[in-house]
C-alpha cells in the first residue's frame, strides 16, 4: 500500500465519521435556532436511535427499511415529549436552566436506557451486506459506509428544501432570526419549538442507526458522537447548517489524519487543537456571522 | 431411671449448644462476601463470575455444608467503579463477619480495595486481571511490603501476552503491530508485549492507540499495514473487540489478528459478528472444555462444571467464568481444612498446591498469590460463533 493510498485511506474515513459528525450538529444547530439553547440531551437521541435499531431489527426481527422509519418516529417523539413536557413547564426560561434542564434529561434518559437494554455493546447488521467495496483511489469501505454517505446527504437535500421553499420551514427560519417578530406575524413560536425538538430527535436516531453496523451500539454510545458533533457544530459555527457538514467533515478528517500520519495516541488531541486555533482566530466558527445576525 | 433419662437430655442438650449441631439448632452460616462488578461497564464479566461462584457455594450446601454449617454469600455491587468498591466493602465489614471474599471483578477497584484488605487481616480472592494488585508495593517507599492476604485467581497478563508471542514465533510471524485501547488495560500491555515479544523473537514494529469509546480504528491499522506486519496483537476488551476485526476485513488486511486474553466470551460474537471468524486470542480451557485431549487431567472437571453452569443459567460460560469458579473452591477447600478462622485460610490458600482448577493447575506459594503458568493458558481461534482449541 503506496502513501497515496494511505492518505486515500485516510481521507475516505474521515469523511465518513465526519459525516455522522454533520448530522448531530444539524440537530444541536436546530434546537439551538429555535431556543436558543444547547440540548444535551442531543446525545441520548444517538443511542436511543441505534438501541432501538437493534431492538426492533435483531430482537423483533422486523425488516431494517421499516425499522428506520419506526425508530426515527420513536425518537422524535422522545424528543417532542421533552419539549411538551419538562422545557416547556421549566418555571425559568432563563437560557442557562433551561441547558442545564437538557443535561437532567439526558442523564434521565441514558439512566432509563441502561435499565431497559443493560450496559452490553450490541452489533446492528449492516444495511446491505459487509462485503468491501474497493475505491479506484486505493481505499476501501463498507457498503455501510456508502449509506452513510447516502443517507446524510439526502438528509441535507430534505432539510435544505424544507427551510427554503415551505412554509413551515420558513416560518421555523423567521423563529430562528426574531422570535417577537415571527409570532407578530402569525407563526406559532410553541409549534415551532416543538417541531424543532421533534426534528432533532429524528436526526439524532438516524445518526445513531447508520453509525450502529460500524461501531456497534450501547445505552451510552451517544456521547462521544454527541460530544464531536457539538465539537464539529462549533467549528463551523454555532447555528449555522452550511458550517455544520463543514465543521463535522473537517472534524472527522483531521482526526483520521491525526491518527495516520501524526500520532494515534493523541488523535483527538490534534482535531481538538485545530478546533482550538479556529475559534482563536475567528471566534464565531468558520461560518459563523456572529452573535446578531444568527440564522 | 427418670433421673437417668433427664441427665442423659440435659448432657445431650450441653453438647448441642458447645458444639452448635445443626440437628439441635441449626449452626450459624460460615459467611464470605462476594463483591463483583454486577452493574456498570464490567457488568457482563461481573455477573457471569457471580453465577459461577453461587455453583461452588450451592454445590458444598447441597453436600450438607462444611461441618453442618452452610455457607452463605453476602453480596455488594462495585458498579465498575473504585470508589464505589470501597464504600461496598467497607460496608460488609462493619455488618457482617465474613471469613474471606471473592472477588472483585476488575483491576482499578481491585487496587482501591487492596489497603484496605491488607489492614483488616481478612483472605481475599480477587478476579482481576492486572498483575500489578500482587506486584505492586503497598507502601510507596518499602518495595518488599507486598500483599500478604490478597491472591488472584487469574492467570497473569504477562503469560498471556507471551503465549501470544509463543504461538506467534511458532507459525513465522515475527513483525507485529500492537494496536490498543488508550487506557490502564491497554497500556499495561503495551508495557509486557515490549518484554514478553523479544524474548520470542518477534518484533513490534508499530505501536498504534485508540480510545476505548473511538467508533473506527481504519486509520491507526491502515497505517500499521503499511509498516508491512505480519501479525496484528489488539489489546482492548469491550465494543473495539468487534470494531477491529471489522476493520480488518474491511481494508484486507492479510495480516493474522490476535486479541486479549478476555475476548473468549459470548459477548465477543455480539460486537463482531461475522467479522470475528478467524481471531485468535489466548484463554482459559474452559470454553474449549469438549476439545480437550482425554489425557489433560483437567477435562474431566471442567467438563463437569460447564455442564452445571449451563443447566443453572442456561448461557454458555465465557473465558472468566473460570476465575470465578476456581477462586470460590480454593477458598471453600481452604474452609474445608481449617474452619472459619481468617488467619488460617490465609494461610491454607498459601499452601495451595497442585489444585486443579478450571483456569489451570495452581501452585500458590507465599512468593506467588496467583500459582498458574503459561502452560494453563491455551490460544483459541473465533470460529462460527464458538470456539477452537489451537495446537
Amino acid at each position: 500500500m503506496d502513501f497515496s493510498q494511505q492518505i486515500a485511506q485516510y481521507i475516505i474515513t474521515g469523511l465518513s465519521i465526519g459525516a455522522i459528525y454533520a448530522i448531530v450538529a444539524m440537530g444541536f444547530n436546530i434546537i439551538h435556532n429555535a431556543t436558543g439553547i444547547v440540548n444535551f440531551a442531543q446525545c441520548e437521541f444517538i443511542s436511543l436511535g441505534g438501541m432501538s435499531m437493534y431492538t426492533l431489527v435483531v430482537l423483533l426481527k422486523i425488516p431494517i427499511l421499516i425499522s428506520f422509519f419506526i425508530s426515527m418516529a420513536t425518537v422524535s417523539l422522545i424528543g417532542a415529549l421533552m419539549e411538551r413536557g419538562p422545557i416547556r413547564y421549566a418555571r425559568s426560561k432563563e437560557i442557562i436552566i433551561l441547558i442545564f434542564l437538557t443535561i437532567g434529561l439526558s442523564g434521565t434518559l441514558r439512566g432509563t436506557a441502561q435499565q431497559i437494554w443493560g450496559t452490553d455493546n450490541v452489533g446492528v447488521p449492516a444495511f446491505s451486506g459487509e462485503d468491501p467495496i474497493h475505491l479506484p483511489v486505493g481505499a476501501t469501505i463498507l457498503p455501510q459506509h456508502m449509506w452513510v454517505f447516502g443517507i446524510t446527504f439526502l438528509v441535507m437535500l430534505v432539510l435544505r428544501h424544507f427551510f427554503r421553499n415551505t412554509m413551515l420551514g420558513k416560518a421555523m427560519r423567521a423563529t430562528a432570526v426574531n422570535r417577537q417578530a415571527a409570532a407578530l406575524v402569525g407563526v406559532s413560536v410553541d409549534h415551532m419549538v416543538l417541531l424543532s425538538f421533534a426534528l432533532s430527535g429524528a436526526l439524532g436516531a438516524v445518526a445513531g442507526m447508520i453509525i450502529a453496523p460500524i461501531s456497534t451500539t450501547s445505552y451510552d454510545t451517544g456521547i462521544m458522537l454527541g460530544l464531536k458533533g457539538f465539537a464539529a457544530a462549533i467549528l463551523g459555527g454555532y447555528g449555522n447548517f452550511a458550517g455544520a457538514i463543514l465543521g463535522g467533515v473537517i472534524l472527522g478528517v483531521l482526526e483520521s489524519l491525526g491518527a495516520g500520519l501524526l500520532s494515534s495516541q493523541y488523535k483527538d488531541a490534534t482535531a481538538f487543537l485545530v478546533l482550538l486555533f479556529v475559534l482563536f482566530l475567528k471566534p464565531t466558527g468558520i461560518m459563523g456571522y456572529g452573535e446578531s445576525e444568527r440564522v | 431411671m427418670k433421673g437417668k433419662a433427664l441427665v442423659i437430655v440435659a448432657v445431650s442438650l450441653a453438647v448441642c449448644f458447645m458444639v452448635g449441631s445443626p440437628l439441635c439448632f441449626g449452626a450459624e452460616p460460615i459467611k464470605i462476601a462476594g463483591i463483583f462488578a454486577l452493574t456498570g461497564r464490567a457488568a457482563h464479566i461481573g455477573t457471569a463470575q457471580r453465577d459461577a461462584v453461587l455453583i461452588a457455594i450451592d454445590e458444598v450446601n447441597e453436600q450438607g455444608g462444611i461441618n453442618g454449617r452452610k455457607l452463605e454469600m453476602v453480596m455488594e455491587d462495585t458498579e465498575s467503579t473504585p470508589t464505589k468498591a470501597v464504600m461496598a466493602l467497607k460496608k460488609i465489614l462493619e455488618a457482617e463477619d465474613v471469613a474471606a471474599i471473592i472477588g472483585p471483578t476488575l483491576t482499578g477497584t481491585a487496587m482501591a480495595m487492596r489497603g484496605f484488605i491488607e489492614q483488616e487481616g481478612i483472605p481475599a480472592f480477587m478476579h482481576s486481571g492486572g498483575d500489578v494488585i500482587l506486584k505492586a508495593p503497598l507502601k510507596k517507599d518499602d518495595p518488599t511490603s507486598l500483599p500478604k492476604w490478597t491472591f488472584k485467581s487469574p492467570y497473569k497478563a504477562a503469560d498471556a501476552m507471551g503465549k501470544i508471542c509463543e504461538h506467534m514465533s511458532k507459525h513465522g510471524i515475527s513483525k507485529i503491530g500492537f494496536l490498543y485501547s488508550n487506557e490502564g488495560f491497554g497500556k499495561d500491555g503495551l508495557k509486557n508485549v515490549k518484554v514478553q515479544a523479544p524474548k520470542y523473537g518477534v518484533e513490534v514494529v508499530a505501536e498504534e492507540a485508540f480510545e476505548p469509546k473511538d467508533v473506527d480504528m481504519t486509520a491507526q491499522l491502515t497505517r500499521m499495514n503499511a509498516k508491512g506486519v505480519d501479525g496484528i496483537i489488539a489489546w482492548t476488551v469491550g465494543p473495539a473487540m468487534g470494531i477491529i476485526p471489522k476493520n480488518v476485513k474491511q481494508l484486507g488486511i492479510k495480516a493474522p489478528l490476535f486479541e486479549c486474553h478476555g475476548a473468549g466470551d459470548p459477548i465477543f460474537w455480539t460486537v463482531a459478528g461475522e467479522a470475528g471468524e478467524g481471531v485468535m486470542m489466548p484463554s482459559t480451557k474452559i470454553v474449549v472444555a469438549d476439545q480437550l485431549p482425554d489425557s489433560d487431567p483437567q477435562k474431566k472437571k471442567i467438563q463437569a462444571y460447564v455442564k452445571a453452569y449451563r443447566e443453572k443459567f442456561n448461557r454458555e460460560p465465557g473465558t472468566m467464568v473460570a476465575y470465578g469458579a476456581d477462586a470460590a473452591y480454593i477458598v471453600v477447600d481452604a474452609i474445608k481444612k481449617v474452619g472459619a478462622d481468617r488467619a488460617k485460610i490465609r494461610d491454607a490458600i498459601e499452601n495451595t498446591q497442585g489444585y486443579l482448577g478450571i483456569s489451570g493447575i495452581y501452585n500458590i506459594t507465599p512468593e506467588d498469590h496467583n500459582g498458574l503458568s503459561m502452560k494453563d493458558i491455551v490460544m483459541i481461534k473465533a470460529t462460527k460463533g464458538g470456539w477452537e482449541l489451537m495446537d
